[in-house]
């Protein structure tokens, strides 16, 4: 049930933004909408793309705050 | 059947209803919590998304992009490693396997580690056993950890507590000693559950999910109140979720109040206001499930709850919505065509800041 919610209606988590977003509403007591126009201001993306893993894998890398797959061996290996 | 839709009853049952049927049972629902909690029934707009959402034909249904929230826990690892006739599946598993398979394969958005009978008083003997197996989740862990557990004022009660049950006193109409036990009992749940909160912030706990506050009645309300009061002001960046246990709050006491107010009788949008107070972060409002009524009643009296909690707070709201409340049918492994349409409800409709 907890999964159907998840695929229903969650940000996913680390998939994409929904751990940042959750952060700011648990830290700052902001409301969705708020929470996440903040998350979406701080990392330069819109709203719309918290919840998209293809946007969020990439920036996630390039800050270093975590990703739920390896990363990839760079090319100098 | 070609002008029938397949939804549930509020015990799970696959049932068959026209288009006409379930407006009215929208319909009822929603004046029903208005009626109780003297608060709005839902618009007509509002009434006729939700009979969309409830007749989609596909099995599954989600949120539109853009719209999806953060989804906090009830049991967290317990769900995978329990099995005790709650909903738990018996995978042998560490609590830390749990938190990491919720963190990376199920993509939660936080997680919640909480002790296998999941009340704050039985972690008091094995504090030091939670406080590592904290220590090493957050070490493992990148979402937001909460330390999961219910106030459950009943095992302060005989036979399981020191105090004289307050049931049993009240068949014998000792309605003071009653209230006395109450009261001792209160004290003494807000002093272990910030007892053990306390020990957790040691390892760097990041935060609390009160979980099913109220259950035994205003008491417990009352010592949930005083315990996240007492942590906030010792602890001012911790995570504290207050979730509730049913959608009012019963008078057991009848006279326990929390900062002037009285927690008897209080329903979600009133109840928030004190989770505030006190120095909740995010509050998770209840509505019950009738098992006698359909998804559609049960879902627009949830959603009309809701959203009336929603509209009154200043915190986040993450409604609670596991078996038998927020419109889910009362069953352990809950239809996931009722589960999702009442997810997408309770964000589209209801507007939460969380599930």
């Amino acid at each position: 049930m907890p999964i159907s919610h998840i695929m229903a209606s969650g940000l996913t988590g680390m998939r994409a933004a929904g751990d940042l977003v959750a952060r700011m509403e648990f830290s700052e007591n902001m409301r969705i909408n708020e929470a996440k126009d903040y998350v979406a201001r701080k990392l330069g993306v819109e709203a719309i793309d918290l919840g998209d893993e293809y946007v969020m894998r990439e920036i996630r890398e390039e800050l270093d705050i975590g990703v739920l797959t390896s990363v990839r061996i760079q090319d100098e290996y | 059947m070609a002008n029938e839709y397949i939804l549930r009853m509020g015990d799970g049952e696959r049932i068959s209803m026209t288009r006409e049927q379930i407006i009215a049972d929208l319909r009822e629902g929603s004046a029903d919590a208005a009626d109780l909690g003297d608060i709005p029934e839902l618009s007509g707009d509002e009434l006729d998304k939700l009979a969309d959402i409830i007749m989609d034909s596909n099995r599954i249904v989600s949120v539109e992009p853009g719209m999806q929230v953060p989804v906090t826990h009830d049991i967290g690892t317990l769900r995978i490693d329990g099995d005790q006739g709650n909903s738990g599946v018996g995978i042998p598993a560490s609590r830390l396997t749990g938190c990491m398979m919720h963190e990376r394969g199920f993509g939660a958005d936080t997680m919640e580690l909480g002790h296998i009978d999941y009340s704050f008083k039985p972690v008091k003997p094995v504090i030091a056993q939670e406080q590592q197996a904290m220590e090493v989740c957050q070490e493992n862990m990148t979402i937001p950890l909460l330390y999961g557990a219910m106030p459950n004022l009943g095992l302060y009660y005989t036979p399981d507590g020191p105090f004289e049950n307050p049931g049993d006193l009240l068949k014998a109409f000792k309605i003071n000693e009653a209230r006395e036990s109450i009261e001792h009992a209160g004290d003494h749940a807000t002093r272990d559950m910030t007892w053990i909160m306390q020990h957790l912030q040691k390892v760097g706990c990041d935060g609390v999910n009160f979980d099913t506050i109220g259950a035994a009645g205003d008491g417990d309300f009352y010592a949930s109140l005083y315990s996240i009061k007492a942590l906030r002001e010792e602890f001012p960046d911790i995570y504290i979720e207050a979730g509730m246990a049913g959608e009012c709050t019963l008078g057991m006491h009848g006279e326990l109040e929390f900062e002037g107010n009285v927690l008897a009788g209080l329903w979600p949008h009133e109840q928030v206001p004190l989770a505030e107070e006190a120095g909740a972060n995010v509050f998770g409002p209840v509505c019950n499930t009738n098992t006698s009524k359909s998804s559609a009643w049960n879902l627009a009296r949830s959603v009309t709850f809701t959203k009336a909690t929603v509209s009154a707070s200043n915190i986040p709201c993450h409604v609670n919505m596991g078996m038998g409340v927020g419109g889910i049918p009362m069953f352990e492994t809950p239809p996931i065509d009722a589960v999702t349409r009442a997810s997408k409800a309770m964000v589209e409709v209801a507007g939460v800041d969380g599930v």
